[in-house]
């Protein structure tokens, strides 16, 4: 029973240990946030990023606000007219969650990978 | 424009998702370990006195007035300063008061309540400042009503964490701090220490949880047991299913609640964030007080005539604590360890004028931790799968007492079927699709 068993769980590693090598993020990303007639886009998008990568956040908006990175504490002042675009390198790995203001929505989730 | 709003809840951070193939490891390894002790397991209950090694020497220690005395004048005076916070302190990030709540009061009683027992109770503010009062001590007896208000109060605590607006603002949380205040002190004042025991959600949640630590009082002297033994030796009070049960329906709503999936189709929905949070949360409860009442109904058909009165679903409520703690360390380890530093630190400045009262101000915040989200994302897996382990030999050793002998293991399918869902469900929301 128990060698049954350690061979289930040996073989279940085998294949976690394949899995796992195979994901890598990228060493840039881009968030694209318009913000038009008090609806937001993008809703609740996933932008992942390697640690240490750079992650730029364009903002167009008809109304001022500010786009929040949890975690990170970065808070950027958007104005209406051209865009706003803001860059910075993601050195604290985990999932942050991106939000505007004003209106307040979550646009997105920050993935930093390790 | 940084420090000037006020901030959106502790926590700013969540770990990473788990990987898939370690969702699926961790489920396979679930199935595979209930199976593997309850079919190599027992035929009769192994746990049913409580025993353990006594140590006259602790008790006497710990007993004594000085060390009491010393430790509930420090418990006291934390909260204090916490309060002192909440009503002349800053609507700001730097705010302890949040912190103070969410993070070493609501995880912080997890750690103390597995490692030191029942010290929460002991230690309790409200008991401290009513120890003039004869019948505020913790040694009464628990009312008729067991702690099914704590239940109800665990819920109402729930909703405050993952439902209620600006949840992290002074100016919500006075008003949440000012009802608990009414909701124990007005209590305590009409029925005794006993009020606090069965209806403070904290003092509810760490009494349950002292079940499952190495410490138990036995006869008056603590001695050192198999917390396995603890757990299913010591009679439940009335209601401890429902903690238990409120306790797993708000984890995984937060899980739930949290995922992007469920934030987009919040955000684009005409009906108010407010009233899908509580519906929500109430869905997940009564998700998992359904499945497990099936489960129990299924169970009892199997039970003995003479064993029918107590239902199976109050004789196996204490089983279900290994889960709830499985759950808070995959899901809290982290949050703890990080803002757990940070509540340190404002602490000392609870006006927010740049004081420094117990001079840990000026102190950093170690986030060492980051730099091994593997090891973490091991450990959530790890303290899912271990609690969930602990939860089947008790439930089993629980559930032989009153099963014929010819029927143990088919009547105990359905619960373990609904252990494995619950654990299952536990780590593929910290998959978070």
């Amino acid at each position: 029973m128990m060698t049954r068993v350690a061979v289930v769980v040996l073989a279940l590693l085998v294949v976690l240990t394949g899995c796992s090598g195979s994901s890598k993020a990228p060493q840039t990303a881009t968030m694209t946030i318009v913000i038009a007639d008090g609806s937001v886009s993008p809703n609740g998008q996933r932008v992942e990023v390697r640690k240490g990568g750079t992650v730029t956040l364009e903002v167009t908006t008809d109304k001022a606000t500010i786009i929040h990175v949890h975690g990170y504490e970065i808070e950027v002042q958007a104005n209406p007219g051209a865009p706003t675009t803001h860059e910075f390198t993601a050195d604290k790995p985990g999932a942050f969650e991106i939000e505007t203001h004003d209106p307040a929505v979550i646009v997105g989730q920050l993935v930093v990978k390790s | 424009m940084t420090g000037l709003l006020p901030l959106h809840g502790v926590g700013s951070r969540s770990d990473l998702p788990l990987p898939f193939a370690l969702v699926v490891f961790g489920a396979a390894l679930v199935v595979v370990l209930t199976f593997v002790l309850v079919l190599r397991s027992w035929g009769r209950a192994r746990w049913t006195e409580p025993r353990g090694r006594a140590l006259p020497g602790l008790t006497r220690l710990v007993d004594h007035p000085v060390t009491r005395w010393a430790l509930r004048l420090l418990v006291l005076a934390a909260n204090v300063v916490a309060w002192v916070a909440l009503w002349a302190g800053p609507d700001k990030v730097s705010n302890p008061f949040p912190g103070f709540l969410f993070v070493w009061v609501w995880v912080g009683l997890v750690v103390v309540s597995l490692l030191t027992g029942t010290s929460w109770s002991a230690l309790h503010p409200v008991r401290t400042l009513l120890a003039w009062r004869a019948g505020s001590s913790t040694t009464t007896p628990m009312p008729r009503w067991g702690v099914w208000p704590g239940a109800l109060a665990l819920a109402g605590f729930g909703f405050l964490e993952l439902v209620q607006p600006d949840r992290a603002t002074t100016g919500v949380l006075r008003w949440w701090a000012l009802a608990w205040l009414v909701w124990v002190v007005a209590g305590t004042l009409r029925h005794g220490g006993a009020w606090l025991a069965s209806s403070d959600p904290f003092e509810v949640y760490a009494s349950a949880l002292a079940r499952i630590s190495p410490w138990q009082r036995i006869d008056g002297v603590i001695c050192w047991v198999n917390p396995l033994r603890q757990v299913c030796s010591t009679p439940a009070p009335r209601g401890l299913w429902g903690v238990a049960l409120v306790l797993l329906g708000t984890t995984a709503f937060d899980s739930l609640g949290s995922s992007l999936a469920w934030v987009r189709a919040v955000q684009s929905s005409a009906v108010p964030a407010l009233a899908w949070g509580t519906v929500g949360l109430l869905a997940m409860i009564a998700l998992v007080v359904a499945l497990y009442w099936g489960a129990c109904a299924l169970l009892d058909r199997h039970a003995r005539p003479e064993h029918t009165p107590l239902r199976s679903w109050h004789r196996l409520g204490p089983s279900l604590l290994p889960i709830v703690v499985g759950y808070v360390i995959a899901h809290y380890t982290t949050l703890f360890v990080l803002e757990g530093q940070r509540v340190l630190i404002t602490l000392s400045d609870p006006l927010g004028r740049g004081q420094n009262w117990f001079g840990t101000a000026e102190w950093g915040v170690d986030a060492s931790i980051f730099e091994h989200p593997s090891l973490v994302a091991w450990l959530q897996v790890a303290g899912i799968v271990i609690g969930h382990a602990v939860a089947v030999v008790a439930a089993h050793d629980l559930a032989v007492r009153w099963l014929p002998t010819e029927r143990q293991m088919t009547a105990q399918v359905p619960i373990l079927a609904v252990m494995v869902v619950f654990t299952c469900g536990g780590l593929l929301l910290l998959f978070a699709p």
